[in-house]
């Protein structure tokens, strides 16, 4: 078995009588003997509120869930050495099998940006995590998205196990590698890196625990503190957020159940009924050949950057008082590709969602670049955005490289009949 | 090197069947029968050759998962994967990363991309190509109305708006295209 398509063929045949075959009749079809990333909770409003109900009613789940350190952190930093060699409770399989650190210095960073999809107006948040001296975050981190919905406490409620890290890690990728811990002693051959590799990282599953986990709440002013499992944590403003934005950042062994969102007196926060969701349909469509929309975007003027294809909102919102002031509806988004760039590179246009024809409201943590008119995230955030005003809407950008962001933003032009209202 | 026709006797619609009853031996003939078409259709949608193996990897898992639910229907079992690649590309584009959801659920490992492995998906690609070329020999009407409907997934009554004539017409244009690539497909098999 040698190349990359002989191996998959043969994991798929295996992979077929493992699901199908007869032993799948008495064993879960999930196979727990495989590397895979734990999947990372997504609170979104509605879950969230499912969560609030079960930790006011119950709570037996608290047993399993620790909250680390008794304060919260910033939307990005260190993950702090206490977390990293915390011990945790037994859980399966064994705890004498278990990781028990992470690798030092693990950098996180959360993100909150508008929801890009075309036909929603919300927000998504989302965490990357970076080694040390690293500038490329490693892949997958969590994502979460809900909704925006007017007077509601919280926008985000998420989080991820840091455990998906040493899966990104298992990938035996050039780049990844330079980047381990050790790399300098790492030998020159391919099969001794290979095995360098591999040893690295059996050090690190002994080193790291299983269900340690950075949960992220962002809150509108209306919530004070987070108490989960007994203990309160404020929330606080940042400058990579909205006004009247707060965040709570913890780091827990397992889930943040139960928890319980605070006013100001320090009283729950009642539970509510999410209203029904307000997306709008949208349509994928060539960018060579765009019908008429309420915004498009189109190819752009750069000659080596190549449209993939679009997706455009059927028509524009009006969702007046049920979204937030600062909402934003996605009306239109493409994605492009750069000559001798594995990364995908999308724009997107955003109205103003509660009337497109009034001027967008401000995206959260931005800062203003060199190019008069653009504005990028915060340094520290890495969602990955440049965007500037186009009449009364943002024209944004997102992919890795903030130079090639920079270009494309300048290279797009937007058209339709919502914009310039 | 893959592209090892073991056996031509069974269908797709047949292989597919037996997958779903846990032959992985009929899943390994399906996916050697279709690997270069789909290595074709998302090669030329990916910015890199590893981006484009990953990429592959996910959508034929995510058949194997999707394979008990699979019914023979008009359209080949080849139209039905690449709207599974289609898919899966939309969502790399979304999520800008290549989604390992059904390696995962499957417990696959993820699988190093070496240099060697470069020079056998752009092979690939290019066998794969002339697969999928069998779609663009269909005559323009059908081709569009084939790829609209099937691989797009399109309702009748959004093409029949799109192409300004009625539902029964593009029904009869897509069923057409699919007869003539179902037969085409065959003889190459």
């Amino acid at each position: 078995m040698s190349g990359y398509f002989d191996r998959l063929g043969a994991d798929l045949r295996l992979a077929t009588e493992r699901r199908y075959g007869p032993a799948s009749q008495t064993q879960p079809r999930l196979d727990r003997g495989g590397p895979r990333r734990l999947d990372h909770w997504r609170l979104g409003r509605g879950p969230t509120l499912g969560l609030l109900a079960a930790a006011l009613v119950g709570g037996s789940a608290a047993a399993a869930v620790i909250p680390l350190l008794g304060r919260s952190h910033g939307l990005s930093g260190t993950v702090p050495a206490a977390v990293l060699s915390a011990p945790g409770p037994a859980v399966e399989p064994p705890a004498s099998v278990l990781p028990r650190r992470l690798p030092s210095g693990l950098r996180y960073a959360i993100s909150v940006t508008p929801n890009l999809e075309p036909g929603n107006a919300g927000w998504c948040s989302r965490v990357a995590f970076l080694l040390v001296k690293a500038t490329e975050p490693l892949p997958g981190g969590g994502e979460s998205c809900s909704p925006s919905i007017a007077g509601a406490p919280v926008l985000i409620a998420a989080g991820e196990p840091l455990t998906n890290v040493l899966n990104v890690l298992a990938v035996p990728r050039p780049h990844f590698q330079r980047e381990l811990p050790d790399a300098r002693s790492a030998p020159a051959t391919k099969g001794q890196e290979s095995a360098h590799i591999k040893a690295l990282l059996s050090r690190l599953r002994q080193d790291m625990r299983r269900d340690v986990s950075l949960s992220w709440f962002i809150t509108s002013e209306r919530v004070w503190a987070v108490r989960i499992a007994g203990r309160t944590f404020v929330a606080a403003a940042g400058e990579d957020l909205a006004p009247g934005w707060h965040a709570v950042v913890v780091f827990t062994h397992g889930p943040p159940t139960p928890f319980v969102y605070l006013d100001r007196r320090g009283a729950p926060i009642a539970e509510t009924t999410p209203p029904p969701t307000h997306s709008i349909s949208v349509t994928s469509v060539d960018p060579r050949h765009l019908p008429p929309a309420p915004c498009a975007l189109g190819r752009s003027n750069l000659p080596d950057v190549g449209g993939e294809w679009e997706v455009l909102a059927n028509s524009e919102p009006s969702l007046g008082s049920r979204v937030e002031a600062n909402a934003l509806f996605s009306c239109a988004r493409a994605w492009y590709a750069f000559p001798h760039s594995h990364a995908v590179y999308s724009a997107a246009i955003l109205l103003n969602a509660q009337n497109p024809a009034r001027r967008a409201a401000e995206l959260p943590g931005l800062t203003p670049t060199a190019v008069t008119g653009d504005f990028q995230e915060g340094a520290a955030t890495n969602a990955q955005i440049t965007a500037r005003r186009v009449a009364n809407c943002w024209l944004l950008v997102q992919g890795p490289d903030p130079r090639l962001r920079e270009r494309l933003l300048h290279g797009l032009s937007v058209s339709g009949s919502e914009i310039g209202r | 090197m893959m592209g090892v026709r073991t056996e031509q006797t069974r269908s797709d619609d047949q292989l597919l069947d037996a997958a779903s009853k846990g032959d992985g031996a009929a899943f390994g003939i399906f996916y050697e029968r279709h690997l270069a078409a789909v290595v074709a259709y998302v090669r030329g949608r990916t910015a890199s050759a590893e981006a484009a193996a990953d990429l592959t990897a996910e959508v034929f898992a995510a058949a194997l998962l999707a394979c008990s639910r699979y019914r023979p229907g008009e359209a080949p079992a080849l139209a039905w994967l690449l709207g599974i690649a289609r898919n899966k590309l939309r969502e790399t584009a979304r999520r800008e990363r290549v989604s390992a959801n059904a390696r995962r659920q499957l417990g696959l490992w993820e699988i190093p991309f070496a240099e060697d492995d470069s020079a056998q998906l752009e092979a690939l690609a290019r066998e794969g190509s002339m697969v999928l070329s069998h779609l663009d020999q269909l005559p323009e009407d059908q081709r569009v109305a084939v790829w609209r409907r099937i691989i797009e997934e399109k309702n009748y009554e959004g093409l029949a708006h799109e192409f300004g004539c009625s539902q029964e017409l593009v029904r009869q244009r897509v069923s057409r295209g699919l007869r003539s690539l179902r037969a085409r497909l065959q003889d190459d098999t």
